[in-house]
């Protein structure tokens, strides 16, 4: 199949986070940049990744919900790590890999993991 | 008449070691994902992925001193019960170079081996490719 | 499962200090062979082994009560994933002094009172002056 249509849909699973070091919120920017390009672009947190989803003032998060991107949350790895018990970002909602498997099998939809 | 190539919906390319995360973890939930909407998907493993299936791991993990008569599959036989019930739509291909770089050569039978000169056109013969990075 | 065989302590070794600042490494390939189950394995040849949280591990010392340490792959429910909580319980309950630290769960935006009960919340600074106490630190 030609994946080279002119403005192709993304999904960003982020299995890091912005735990994971300096770089942490590069991959979120480079969600938020396409997303500001055009491109429908859904994030998926997933493994640690999922930790950037606490709280309501993560400059990555806030703004790829300016810029539209759907943010989802993996159900799994959010139970494993308690956060029903801490807040989450009003941008985001849960969601399991059924998410992940529907979306990879859309037409247009790129999937790119870090 | 040329012979029409099968179309996998999903190839995803694990290179990431286990036990460094948990990755493969989730490309073993993504792939279920992928095959309960009736979907098929391959894994390439590369690098220490390839660990995962050795036959020198047999059906069960060591055992757990804190349950010793408790059941532990084995990454290998997670993988080849996968195979199984997969009915043809679940696959995992070793990179021959990567297994032997590790010394990690004795695969259980139900793994296919390829050679990294194949990569694309593995690639090519599926709908959608997924790289996981972490090696 | 846990508790059950609590491994008799010998107390040969020196005491050490197990830091841990990153967790969920294989819940499919490690199921119960984990860092803190190997912790729980070797206490019984130390003359004391106490463990700290940092950084995204803090995690695995907050109750909950929805994760379910099981999967389903093929027509195999693999229920025998990780169960850290259970782990950070079984390590009060043998002895181990667990710190949690609490410039992270603070981040996490988590209540101090929703930590395992017995764990230890405290500052990294007052960790770190902590260490003289332990003949070995290793960063597990």
């Amino acid at each position: 199949m030609d994946e080279r249509t002119a403005t192709p849909g993304y999904l960003m699973i982020e299995s890091k986070g912005n735990w994971a070091g300096p770089n942490a919120g590069t991959f979120l920017r480079d969600a938020a940049a396409l997303a500001e390009a055009g491109h429908r672009v859904r994030v998926f947190l997933v493994e640690d990744g999922v930790l950037t989803a606490v709280g309501t003032d993560v400059p990555e998060i806030e703004r790829l919900a300016a810029a539209g991107a759907e943010i989802l949350v993996d159900d799994f790895s959010a139970a494993q790590r308690a956060l029903s018990a801490t807040t989450l970002s009003p941008h985001v909602r849960i969601a399991g890999m059924d998410a992940v498997a529907a979306a990879l099998s859309e037409d247009d939809c790129r999937g790119v993991w870090h | 008449m040329a012979m029409e190539r099968r179309m996998w919906d999903l190839l995803l390319i694990l290179t990431a070691a286990p036990h460094s995360s948990d990755v493969v973890t989730s490309a073993l939930r993504l792939s279920q994902a992928m095959l309960d909407r009736g979907g098929s998907v391959r894994v390439w493993a590369c690098g220490y992925a390839n660990m995962m299936t050795q036959d020198t791991f047999g059906d069960t993990k060591l055992p757990n001193t804190r349950d010793p008569e408790g059941h532990y599959p084995s990454p290998s036989a997670v993988v080849q019960r996968m195979i199984a019930d997969g009915g043809g739509r679940f696959g995992w291909i070793a990179c021959t170079a990567c297994s032997e770089e590790r010394g990690a050569v004795h695969h259980v039978p139900q793994v296919r081996h390829r050679s990294p000169l194949r990569l694309a056109a593995t690639i090519a013969g599926a709908r959608r490719t997924l790289y996981l990075g972490g090696a | 499962m846990s508790g059950s065989t609590a491994t008799k302590r010998t107390g040969l070794g020196p005491p050490v200090l197990c830091v841990l600042d990153r967790a969920h490494r294989g819940a499919v390939e490690a199921q119960f062979f984990h860092a803190l189950y190997g912790l729980l394995d070797l206490h019984g040849q130390f003359e004391r082994v106490d463990v700290a949280l940092r950084g995204p591990a803090v995690t695995l010392a907050v109750e909950e009560d929805e994760y379910r340490p099981s999967v389903r792959l093929g027509t195999m429910e693999l229920d025998t994933l990780p169960d850290y909580r259970g782990s950070v319980r079984d390590l009060v309950a043998e002895g181990f002094t667990v710190f949690v630290d609490r410039e992270a769960v603070t981040a996490l935006g988590f209540a101090p009172e929703r930590l395992v009960a017995g764990t230890v919340l405290l500052d990294s600074t007052e960790l770190a002056r902590r260490w003289p106490e332990y003949d070995q630190v290793w960063f597990v």
